[in-house]
């Protein structure tokens, strides 16, 4: 995980983010502790009030759940409601890029062709790790 | 002199209230208010000569000020300095620590101030977060080391609050991340054992610094406080509109909360806070608009905005 701090996107959104993303992925199972406070603010190099505001908020999410004594651990079914709310994340990304491409004057024809050509490039460069 | 005055609640470890320093005919520090919540940490912005360090002397009780009430840590500042600096740890811009003495004698000579409120764990946890090597002469450490070495010596005794007075300025990249991890590691290991986190200002040209460390942003212009507020409210409402006219140039109209205006040709930019779907409609309302976005900003665009709010669009002046 990594944190840009020169980023519009404040930290404690990119934590969120990055973490329901990774439990999206299965980088963390549900039941599994998470980083604690402590050890995740070390790690990222960010306030640890942050990071535990960000824990609180997948926690009424319902992604992480408090274990009492031993920390923050992934909460059963969270990896649906992760990839829910990564889906939402991706949604707005494409959003935003029919946005430029509407403030471009650029037709549906032509943004579906540059997302097209994006995706090919994209699996191109997917295989060529793979080779 | 200090006025004398009603306490205030001590629910903030650091208060100012109505702060004034004034150096000749010029208030280098006018006016300012501030308060920063218990176990919280505030970044202190603000260009060169903007009264930052006069500001955070004043704090520390090594400067006194013309008008205004400053408590730290329950003490009222300057007069209960000598009970605050069991309380306080400060940072200064010049760390001035013996150039004759290592590292390690520098420890002792100021655990032998402190005596057994010492904690020698802490300082043992935070050296080794620094990579700070300690048997090394002080006239032989680097800018980076001789300030992660201030720091140890600010935080031996556990102090209730932290003052930094631009710690990391100068610094190379691996020195700024092992300080913001020694930081850090005084912050989180007061937490760990069960102690109330510690309350922390620090002044800072690096807003990425700030951005990492910081609850809350205070931005000082010119002697006075533009705003001090919680980042991600900051970040998250602070938004810039850009809107193309249909002709060049004409008159604006700038909905209310604009912070900064500008002109580049035919596109207007506008910076407001507390951002709205109001604000918007506004532009759109007011003004022939053919086109219009919305931006997020970063932190550093987000004070070049304040900073620069009551300098004229260069462009529009010379139309």
């Amino acid at each position: 995980m990594k944190i840009d701090a020169d980023n519009p996107v404040p930290i404690f959104q990119q934590i969120v983010d990055r973490l329901t993303s990774a439990v999206a992925a299965g980088v963390y199972k549900p039941g599994e502790l998470v980083p604690s406070v402590r050890q995740q603010a070390l790690h990222l190099l960010v306030n640890p009030n942050t990071v535990q505001r960000a824990y609180e908020h997948l926690e009424r999410e319902g992604v992480l759940v408090s274990r009492r004594g031993s920390g923050m651990a992934v909460a059963d079914g969270a990896p649906e409601l992760a990839a829910a709310r990564s889906l939402e994340g991706v949604r707005g990304a494409f959003v935003q890029g029919i946005e430029a491409g509407k403030a471009a004057k650029l037709s549906r024809t032509t943004i579906d062709g540059v997302y097209r050509k994006a995706w090919n490039g994209h699996r191109q460069t997917d295989s060529e790790k793979e080779s | 002199m200090t006025m004398a005055s009603p306490k205030i609640s001590t629910e903030a470890d650091i208060q100012i209230a109505r702060l004034t320093r004034r150096f000749g005919k010029v208030n280098v520090v006018d006016n300012v208010s501030l308060k920063v919540p218990t176990g919280t940490t505030c970044g202190f912005i603000g260009l060169n000569g903007a009264g930052k360090t006069t500001t955070i002397r004043m704090l520390v009780g090594l400067l006194a000020p013309t008008m205004g009430v400053i408590t730290l840590a329950g003490c009222d500042m300057p007069g209960e300095r000598d009970r605050s600096r069991r309380l306080i740890g400060y940072v200064p811009d010049r760390p001035t620590v013996y150039s004759w003495m290592t590292g390690n004698q520098a420890i002792k000579f100021c655990k032998a101030i402190y005596g057994g409120q010492w904690d020698d764990t802490l300082i043992a946890t935070v050296a080794k977060s620094l990579r700070l090597d300690l048997s090394k002469e002080v006239k032989h450490l680097s800018k980076g080391s001789a300030a992660k070495l201030s720091l140890l010596l600010a935080i031996g005794h556990n102090p209730r609050v932290l003052i930094l007075d631009e710690p990391t300025s100068g610094f190379d990249v691996l020195a700024r991340d092992e300080f913001l991890e020694g930081i850090l590691t005084v912050n989180t290991t007061a937490q760990a054992e069960g102690k109330p986190p510690r309350t922390v200002l620090f002044s800072s040209h690096s807003l990425g610094d700030v951005q990492r460390l910081a609850d809350s942003v205070a931005i000082l212009h010119e002697g006075k406080l533009l705003l001090h507020e919680p980042i991600d409210r900051l970040l998250g409402q602070t938004k810039r509109i850009r809107a193309v006219m249909d002709e060049t140039p004409q008159k604006t109209v700038a909905p209310p909360g604009t912070v900064r205006e500008s002109f580049v040709g035919r596109e207007w930019t506008v910076t407001v806070k507390d951002f709205s779907a109001d604000q918007v409609e506004f532009i759109r309302g007011k003004n022939r608009v053919t086109q219009l976005d919305v931006q997020d900003l970063t932190l550093d665009e987000v004070f070049r905005d304040y900073v620069r709010s009551d300098d004229k669009a260069p462009e529009l002046a010379q139309a």
